[in-house]
């Protein structure tokens, strides 16, 4: 069903083998040991965000720290297609999925 | 961590300036309505392209309200930020008026921290309390109040609730010195920055030379310039190299942030009473299905037609076709005309007012009958969506279809609305983040969109032919449009900004507030861009008397005859193209009314004039967003390239044997 959004990371996997194929690949490269990126939680989760990949052009970074995602905090995935979509406290944030691969989480 | 607070009495009088401050989509405007009433202006920022609303508050005085733009980040980064900066910085307002969502406390505290270590008296409205207390949120807003040793006023401006008790806590504000307690490195330099400033005779700056000190340290350019522009050159180039050398070892900015978001945890963690639930029904169901991969592709698809019917059909067709051809082309032209040829006995005047580059029967009638009802529907849409809450959501959605061409998401809007008037779309570039988007959209929008009189006229006439000749013309527009956005961005120095935009909680817009907006940007119109239509008229009457306007008629013969394989008169057509797009696409239906064209010239000319430079009002309006260099830079790339893809076209449709 298509409006019930609790089952919204349904689809999801189909989706990406469409979407998304090549940049899986690039993906797990670019992982550290031990983490994980925004990128790679479930829809529904939340995860810890850990740090910034030193990528993130200053501007950048200070904008999702000033939206409340920093080191330190919690956030929720809401979903990931079109964009990854999180929610932290009560702030939700649209943001491309190149950038929430370059912020490191963990469970 | 240590925050010691002294409050010195201060009086609010008549005269000066309170300035409003926040966060995007906190109810900002909607305060500043309330408080202000019906007298707004809206103006740029001087030397920005940024927009600043002031207003004077009847219950306050009759002091001037400032409405800056929102802050996402500060010390700032993006011009908008720049300019709420340099309000403070620059124009010394009595009082600051902090609007705050008080769902998001932390997030609004990080910024009531910066503010109140001003030093400036702080009143804090905690707005948007029926949201808040919709999900659960419950703040003490006394204790808050009490621990920053600043006025706290919860609000829910969009029901009016709270106003009088701020309009109270503005009065009586006084003056708040905040003083978080920075490590050790941080407080050596600020100590060694205000001694500097002390020997520069700059102790009186507008801010507390400590938070000024805060802002210099972050590498912010707004209190760079203010110290250049203060300071010797000697001394301002000696502290801006001690800084860098201290840089080099040290994040300044983050190690101050960071002490920042540790005292902002530390206060939140005592006032926030309750913090309230994740889920909180309608409005995030509806926030969610808006950015559904299915559903939310429909809403889109809904939602840009409709913008594009508003825009486009009801405001660009049939309001100007009641304004311009009946109002305007049957009363109003005929009789100003009669008029003046009885009154200016001079025949080069008559025709200078009311001839046929006249700047009444073209530069006026331009501007009031056919862009003031597309700008004013325009604005009312915007308005809108502005205040719902979707536009972020259109960006998130339609971000995928911009990466290729070096923007974000956030280039849908100008996009989209070029298809209605490519002037007024020009200025809703200003959305874009970096100089280096607003350029790409710029350029994308004056080659290659089509606005809606000159697309009515274009579809006309194809749809005449047959639906090849349809699909041809637009699978070639949109192959140039992605070809040289894909090229130009590659070109363009700078980087693609990825795309970051909060969503703010979907919500029905206060129709008074819409129209308040409206209305003060009409008059912005009226007063920045009519002057553009005049000029602009003023050029072309001048080309028209001069001759010029026949040789470059003349000249154009061969490359329109030879090159492009269209009969001769086509060149006048394309020269009339400039003055209102659609007058050119008009001048080649009539001849292909005669007969005078094949199908394959007429796809070339559609081509070529869908190509051509826009017109002369959204050349003005790029010369005034950009500047006259960019305008003219455009037009020498936009004009050759034009012509180079109509006549490959031509040579391949001939050598393919299509429509001859």
């Amino acid at each position: 069903m298509i409006l019930e959004f609790g089952n919204r990371g349904k689809g999801k996997r189909i989706r990406r083998r469409f979407f998304f194929r090549r940049r899986r690949k690039r993906k797990t490269a670019r992982t550290e040991a031990g983490l994980m990126t925004l990128a790679d939680v479930p829809v529904g989760a939340c995860a810890w965000v850990v740090k910034f990949c030193e990528r993130i052009p200053r501007a950048r970074r200070d904008q999702l720290q000033a939206y409340g995602l920093s080191p330190g905090k919690s956030v929720r995935i809401e979903q990931h297609f079109p964009v990854t979509i999180v929610q932290i406290e009560h702030i939700e944030i649209a943001l491309e999925r190149s950038l929430a691969e370059m912020i490191f989480v963990k469970d | 961590m240590q925050c010691h607070n002294t409050a010195q009495a201060a009086t609010v009088s008549s005269g000066g300036s309170i300035a409003l401050v926040g966060h995007p989509n906190v109810g900002k405007s909607v305060l500043f309505n309330l408080l202000t009433g019906q007298h707004v202006a809206i103006s740029n920022y001087p030397g920005t392209t940024v927009e600043v609303a002031r207003g004077t508050a009847r219950a306050l005085a009759d002091m001037l309200l400032v409405d800056t733009p929102g802050v996402v980040t500060f010390p700032p980064h993006s011009e908008d930020e720049q300019v709420t900066a340099r309000v403070i910085l620059n124009e010394s307002p009595q009082v600051i008026l902090q609007v705050g969502d008080a769902k998001n406390l932390r997030r609004t505290l990080l910024l009531t921290v910066q503010l109140a270590e001003m030093g400036l008296p702080l009143v804090v409205a905690l707005n948007m309390m029926d949201e808040a207390m919709a999900r659960g949120v419950r703040v003490d807003d006394r204790q808050l109040a009490r621990r920053l040793n600043i006025q706290v006023v919860p609000t829910t401006a969009i029901h009016a609730e709270g106003v009088d008790a701020l309009t109270v806590a503005v009065r009586s504000a006084s003056a708040c010195h905040l003083s978080i307690e920075y490590p050790q490195v941080v407080e050596a330099m600020l100590a060694e920055f205000e001694r500097q400033l002390a020997a520069s005779g700059l102790a009186n700056c507008p801010i507390s030379p400590r938070s000024l000190g805060l802002l210099w340290l972050c590498s912010d350019v707004v209190s760079d310039q203010w110290l250049a522009e203060r300071l010797s050159p000697g001394i301002f180039q000696e502290m801006m190299g001690w800084r860098e050398a201290r840089l080099a070892e040290i994040d300044l900015a983050d190690m101050i942030q960071h002490t920042r978001q540790e005292f902002v945890d530390e206060i939140s963690a005592k006032v926030i009473v309750s913090a309230g639930k994740a889920d909180w029904g309608f409005s995030q169901w509806l926030g969610h299905l808006t950015t559904h991969p299915i559903w939310g592709m429909a809403i889109l698809a809904l939602v840009l037609f409709s913008l594009y019917w508003f825009v486009g059909v009801f405001g660009a067709g049939t309001l100007v076709d009641a304004l311009e051809t009946r109002l305007f082309g049957e009363w109003i032209n005929p009789w100003v005309a009669g008029w003046v040829n009885h009154l200016v006995p001079w025949p080069w005047a008559a025709d200078l007012l009311v001839g046929e580059y006249g700047l009444w029967t073209m530069g006026m009638t331009y501007a009031l009958a056919l862009i003031l009802p597309i700008v004013t529907t325009f604005f009312l849409a915007f308005g809108i969506m502005e205040d719902s809450g979707y536009l972020p959501r259109l960006a998130a959605l339609s971000n995928r279809m911009f990466q290729s061409l070096g923007l974000n998401g956030k280039a849908v809007l100008p996009m989209v609305l070029g298809l209605g008037c490519v002037t007024m779309a020009t200025v809703t570039t200003r959305v874009m983040e970096s100089r280096r988007e607003r350029l790409l959209v710029t350029l994308l929008l004056a080659l290659a969109v089509p606005c809606s009189a000159q697309l009515g006229v274009v579809m006309g006439m194809l749809a005449g032919i047959s639906l090849t000749a349809m699909l041809i013309w637009s699978s070639v527009v949109l192959v140039v449009l992605f070809a040289v956005g894909w090229l130009a961005a590659r070109l363009i120095p700078g980087e693609r900004n990825q795309l970051l935009v909060e969503l703010p909680p979907l919500r029905l817009p206060m129709f008074s507030n819409v129209l308040t907006k409206t209305l003060a940007r009409l008059e912005w119109y009226l007063k920045e861009v009519v002057p553009l239509f005049l000029l602009g008229t003023l050029i072309m009457f001048l080309m028209d008397k001069s001759g010029a306007l026949s040789v470059l008629i003349e000249a154009a013969k061969p490359l329109v005859v030879d090159w492009l394989g269209l009969p001769a008169q086509a060149s006048a057509a394309f020269f009339m193209g400039f003055l209102r797009r659609d007058f050119g696409a008009t001048g080649l239906f009539v001849m292909e009314s005669q007969g005078l064209l094949s199908p394959l010239q007429v796809v070339v000319a559609m081509v070529t004039v869908t190509l051509f430079v826009p017109c002369i009002a959204s050349v003005m309006m790029i010369a005034k967003e950009r500047d006259w260099k960019t305008a003219l830079g455009m037009l020498a790339l936009i004009f050759p390239l034009s012509f180079v893809v109509g006549g490959l076209l031509s040579r391949s449709l001939t050598w393919l044997g299509w429509g001859l």
